[in-house]
This record gives C-alpha cells, structure tokens and sequence, in this order.
C-alpha cells in the first residue's frame, strides 16, 4: 500500500507539484527560524557568560585614589570567593610613586594645563608651578588585566601574578622616558626590580604605568593585605544581581560599592531576545502553515476518493492499509518539499538571520546606549564612575587626586555591536535531520484529522452513489 | 452454505422510517448460480450489501458457511470480505491509476500473499478472462467497458471466495458483451464450484442462472429454480 501512496502522487501532477513548492516554502522557513533561534539563543547566551557579567567592588566611599574610607581587604575578598556562580575573582591595587623618590624613574608625560588644572584643586595655586606627574603602579592577581583584545607584550614575558617575586611589567611610554627593556632592573620604594616585560596597553595613560604582581607591591609599598579593586566574573549576566545581594549581605553594604554593567547589556541584549521570540513563532507558525496545508489537501482526497475508498474496503483492505497509503502519499509529499526546503534552507538562513538581526538592532542598540550614557560616564568628573578591574587606570596628582577613567563599559558596547554582526548560523549534517524532522511532524499533524475521516468511510457508500 | 433468516433492514429518511428488506429469508448451496431481480429502489441492492458485509441488517441473520456475520466484529468482517468474498460492480470500480493487472493483484496484497504468488496467479486470472498480456498492463481508462468488468471480474476471484456478489454486472454494457459477461460468470460458476449471486433488473439474465429470486417492495419471493435446490423457508 506504501507504494500505491507514492504512486498516488502522479494522479494529479500539477497538484502534487504546487502542494510540493508550497511545503518547501514552509519547511525551508521552518529550517531558517530552527537555525536562526539556535544561533541567536547561542549569541545570547554567550554574550551574558562574557559580557556585563563582572561585578566591581571598591571600598565604599573611595574610586581610585579620590575619596576616603579604608581599604577592603584580602580577608573580605577569601569571604566572597566561594560564592556561586563566581566565576573568577580579580584583585588589583593601585599605588603611586613621585618620580625620583626612593626611586630612580621618571615621568614620562609633562603635567600640561590638565596636570596643572588637578594641582589647582589641591591648593597649589601658583600658576607657574610646573608639577611632575606621578606614576601609577598596579599590582594585579590575574594575568587577564594586562592581556586581552588591543593590548600586546612587546618585548620579554609576563610574570606569574600570584608570585611575590619583584619583577614588573612596563608600559612602553615608562619604558622609552627611562630607557628601560626587557632584563633591565629599576628601583621603586628603594627595592630593586627586573623589568619582566615591555607592554603596550592601547592607551597612552596606561602606558604609563607599571604593572607587578599584587602580593609585590603589597609588600614594597607596606600595604598588605590591601586590595583597591576586586573584580568578580559572573557565569552568566541572569545571575549578577542574586550574586550583588549576596556580596553585600557578606560584606555589608557600608563597606564597599559595588558596580555593575549589567543593566546596559542586558538592555543591549533585549533586541536580540525579541528576535529570538520572533524566530520562535515564526518557526512554529511554518510549521502549523505546513501541516494545515497537508490536512486540507489530506481531507480534499479522502473526500475525492471516498468512493474507491469505499471500494477498498469492500474488496477487504483494513483502515490501517488505507491510511498507510494515503500517509505515505502526503510523507512523500513532504520528504520531496522538506528537501527542497532543506536547499533553501540551507540557501538562505544566514542572510535572513542577518537581515532580520541588522534591521532590528541597529536603531534600539543606539538608543539604549545612549539612554544609559555609558560612555560619557567614565569621563565625567564627579558623575558615577564605571570602575574596570581588567583596565583600571588611574590618574594622579599630588595627594590623591585622580580620574579613574574606565574604558571597559566603551569596550563592552562595540564589543556586543560587533557580536551583533557576526551572527551566523551553523549548517552541518544535522539540518538533514531537522528537516526530515519538520517533515514528520507536519505530515503526523496533518493526517490526525484525514485518517479519522478514512477509517468513517463505509464500505455501502459504493453501492449507495448508483 | 448460506442460510439467511429473517432479514429485515430498515433506512431513516428523514422523519420516516423506510423498510428496504421485509423479513427475507432464503438458503442457496455451494456452487450455485442465483439471479435475484427486482426494479430499482426494490431492495435488491441492499440485499447484497448485507450478504458482502459492507452493512448490517436491523434484524436477522445471515450465516455463511458455518457463521454469522452479522454478528462478526469489525476486524472479522474485514477478513471476511476480503477472503471469502467477490464483489463485482456495474461501475467496475477498478482503481483508475493502478494497471489490470495491479488492480488484479490488490486483494491478494491485502491477504498477504508474496508479490511473486500474486503476479503469478493475477496474470492467470486475467488470461481465463479473456483479458490478454499487453492489456494486462494499461490503466482502466484505457480499457473497453466489457474489458473493464473481465478485468473486475478477475479481481474478485483473486482470493478464491467462496461467494462472488454481483451488482449489476451488465448494467452498463451492450448486450452482445453483457452476454459474453454472464456466460463468463456461468463457466466460473460451473469450474470452480463457486457460489455466484447476481443482482439485476434485466430479465434476460434469468435464463443463465440456476435460481432466480424476485424482489418487490422488500419481499422475497423464489421465481425460478432450475436445479430445485433451493428453499424459501
């Protein structure tokens, strides 16, 4: 019966090739929705894992080296660590030095009328007076603050950054003003150390700076113990609020702030979820289209057929030789769209899922950067800073003075915008399988209804039409 | 061989109810050749429903060798029709896209038979029927209407039934080939000892058969036994 169903199909040619065309539309758009939802459900989950997910603790009332208070400590750090969904805890502490005091560098950027401006603040009012610009050293418990996307080693090697041995990485500003590479030794806080490697951090600021493992400049600069900034990665962004309460529930939040980018990427993300949801119906409504498409032409031909149905019955075949034959018609159907549809498919997905994605972010991503102001927060004085653990820099004048000028929540945005347009979908062996798949599913959908209408066909209804 | 005892089927039509077979009862033998005439809307038609199982009568039984099919279950009847039944149609009801000879063969698949067995023995039937090699294998469409009906004919022998029910048989043919038709009929009816039960208005066919039944308004009454085999109980 199963091929007397296939063989059905030529009964009417121009029928079984229209119905045929048509279901490949509806498979092939089942296919790009299936293939899209995947890709951006993978988009989105990756970007929540690596983007928006870290948490920034700095002691309450201090950012940098502005403000007051006292420092939080490793102590506190240990408490938090265990939490779940940490990922990753980042400690960072931040010192300065006046070049030539119990050290032997120089500066290497003039004060300008920025470095005079700051001195201002701080009572020096001499106009004439020409300050010399501090250095910042960093102590990092994580090789990832001075790695990553636009930094590079240029000459020697990392250190181990939970070591407490005294070498130190430059940047490659601190490096030309002292004439200082790779082997070469330096004196900070009267302690000899080897400069490890020569870095270039993408920013003339950072630049400037001298990077050591943080147990080193803990012990040199006699703050041990201390930490500046600890910065805590989250698994997934969905968790970095429950993992907020539950930091300040340890620590108390009198003794620390905390901050987090969360809000922004997860409303930088909210267009890339509704086209999910889109995907998702619209997925769901190819395949309803196909298997209502199967159902009416199923119950057009039992309806065409009743009578040799009818007469199938009389000579002895069973409903469930009947049904086996026209099933086998309306799965062949299928099969032969659900392969052209699969050619579409797989023809097709990737630029729809870009069009769809670039149509529907460009303008919401713009507008809800902009609503949150995130990148003119980091530069705006006395405004709420966006602190980065990963590329923290400090700028510092005289007695503590400093902009903390974060760069990570800018780096976040094109980061996203970029994710944005590499969004592709995988095409491999398996889009067979959801194809034949569609195919099952909307072929089983729409027989219910025919093979019920088969098995009410009498037997009489042949003698009854003559 | 078969014992039909006090039939009655009755329709709904519309608000009334239309008694189409009053209180029938006969029995025929095995081997037999029955002609059962009547005018159209007399009962005959339903008559031969019941007998084939393709409806069940209000009231009464119908046994066939041995059983009561009218108190078979679905699946039963299902077996029944398919192995102990030949139906033969006015409108030959030959499935239009499948050949003479797939349409020969299409009980035989629905009794299980192996493809082989049933090319084997459908090309036999339609050999016996007059039905040769190269028409064996074009669609009915293609086919003369005698042709049609040798073609139907040889379906229904497929399964070897002991019970060949025939509607009409000539209905739609000229005479010279109605002729040959039921002269077909008979011989089978004679060589394989197969009980044959043909419907009919036409008059003219009495004279093949060894028992003729009337049918008028539901009733039953015997008009002509050759062999006087048969009882009207």
């Amino acid at each position: 019966m199963i091929l007397h169903g296939i063989k059905n199909i030529m009964r009417n040619t121009a029928r079984s090739i229209s119905i045929i065309l048509i279901l490949s539309v509806s498979i092939g758009l089942a296919l790009i929705m299936f293939l899209s939802y995947k890709a951006i459900n993978e988009k989105i989950s990756n970007i929540k894992s690596s983007i928006g997910n870290t948490i920034t603790i700095t002691p309450a009332g201090s950012q940098g080296f502005e403000g007051g208070g006292n420092p939080i400590t490793e102590t506190q750090v240990n408490e938090i660590k265990n939490l779940p969904n940490i990922v990753q805890v980042t400690e960072t502490l931040l010192a300065t030095v006046n070049p030539g005091s119990e050290n032997n560098l120089k500066s290497p950027i003039k004060a300008g009328t920025l470095g005079k401006r700051f001195v201002r603040f701080q009572g020096y009012n001499n106009p004439n007076f020409s300050p010399s610009v501090p250095i910042v050293i960093t102590g990092i418990s994580n090789e990832s603050t001075i790695t990553g996307e636009g930094i590079s080693l240029t000459s020697g090697k990392l250190f181990n950054p939970s070591s407490n041995s005294n070498v130190g990485i430059i940047g490659t500003n601190i490096a030309s003003s002292n004439n200082l590479k790779a082997g070469d030794t330096f004196k900070l806080y009267n302690t000899t150390i080897t400069v490890s490697g020569v870095i270039n951090m993408g920013t003339r600021f950072a630049n400037d700076g001298i990077y050591l493992p943080i147990s080193t400049l803990q012990n040199i600069s006699g703050q041990q113990n201390d930490i500046s900034t600890a910065t805590i990665t989250v698994n997934s962004i969905t968790n970095v609020n429950s993992v907020i309460s539950q930091i300040n529930s340890k620590l108390g939040s009198n003794n620390i702030d905390i901050t987090s980018s969360q809000a922004t990427v997860s409303s930088a993300i909210a267009p890339l979820e509704s086209i999910k949801n889109v995907s998702l119906y619209s997925l769901i409504g190819s395949l309803i289209a196909g298997s209502v498409i199967i159902l009416l032409i199923m119950i057009m031909t039992v309806r065409e057929r009743k009578k040799e149905i009818g007469v199938l019955k009389a000579i002895g075949a069973s409903n469930f030789a009947i049904t086996m034959e026209f099933v086998s018609e309306s799965l062949t159907l299928t099969i032969i769209g659900a392969i052209l549809g699969i050619i579409i498919g797989i023809l097709l997905a990737n630029p729809v899922l870009s069009t769809l994605v670039n149509t529907s972010t460009n303008t919401s991503i713009q507008s809800s950067f902009q609503g949150t102001g995130i990148s003119s927060r980091g530069v705006n004085p006395g405004g709420p800073i966006v602190p980065s653990g990963r590329r923290g820099i400090v700028f510092n004048i005289g007695r503590g003075a400093s902009r903390f000028i974060s760069s990570i929540t800018g780096a976040s945005t094109t980061k996203i915008l970029s994710s944005f347009k590499d969004i592709h979908t995988i095409i491999n062996f398996y889009i067979l399988l959801y194809g034949v798949l569609a195919a099952l599913i909307i072929t089983i959908l729409g027989s219910v209804i025919p093979v019920l209408l088969i098995s009410k066909v009498s037997p009489a209804e042949i003698i009854r039409g003559e | 061989m078969i014992k039909i005892d006090n039939i009655t089927k009755k329709f709904k039509s519309g608000d009334s109810t239309v008694k189409a077979l009053d209180n029938v009862s006969f029995s025929i033998n095995k081997g037999d050749f029955v002609s059962i005439i009547g005018k159209s809307g007399s009962g005959k038609t339903t008559l031969l429903a019941l007998m084939g199982a393709l409806e069940k009568p209000t009231e009464g039984s119908i046994v066939v060798d041995g059983e009561d099919i009218t108190k078979m279950s679905d699946s039963k009847l299902i077996k029944y029709r398919r192995d102990k039944i030949g139906f033969i149609f006015q409108q030959y009801n030959l499935i239009p896209n499948l050949t003479a000879l797939e349409n020969v063969m299409l009980p035989m698949e629905f009794a299980g038979v192996k493809i082989k067995d049933r090319i084997n023995r459908a090309k036999d039937l339609l050999n016996k029927v007059g039905i040769d090699s190269t028409k064996q294998k074009r669609k009915p469409s293609r086919l003369s209407g005698g042709e049609q009906q040798r073609v139907s004919i040889a379906r229904a022998l497929g399964n070897r039934p002991s019970l060949i029910l025939a509607d009409e048989p000539t209905g739609n043919l000229d005479s010279t080939t109605g002729k040959s038709i039921i002269t077909l009929l008979n011989k089978l009816s004679k060589s394989n000892n197969t009980t044959i039960i043909i419907v009919t208005h036409d008059i003219n066919m009495t004279k093949y058969t060894d028992i003729t039944f009337k049918i008028t308004d539901g009733k039953l009454s015997l008009a002509k036994s050759k062999k006087d085999k048969s009882v009207l109980s």
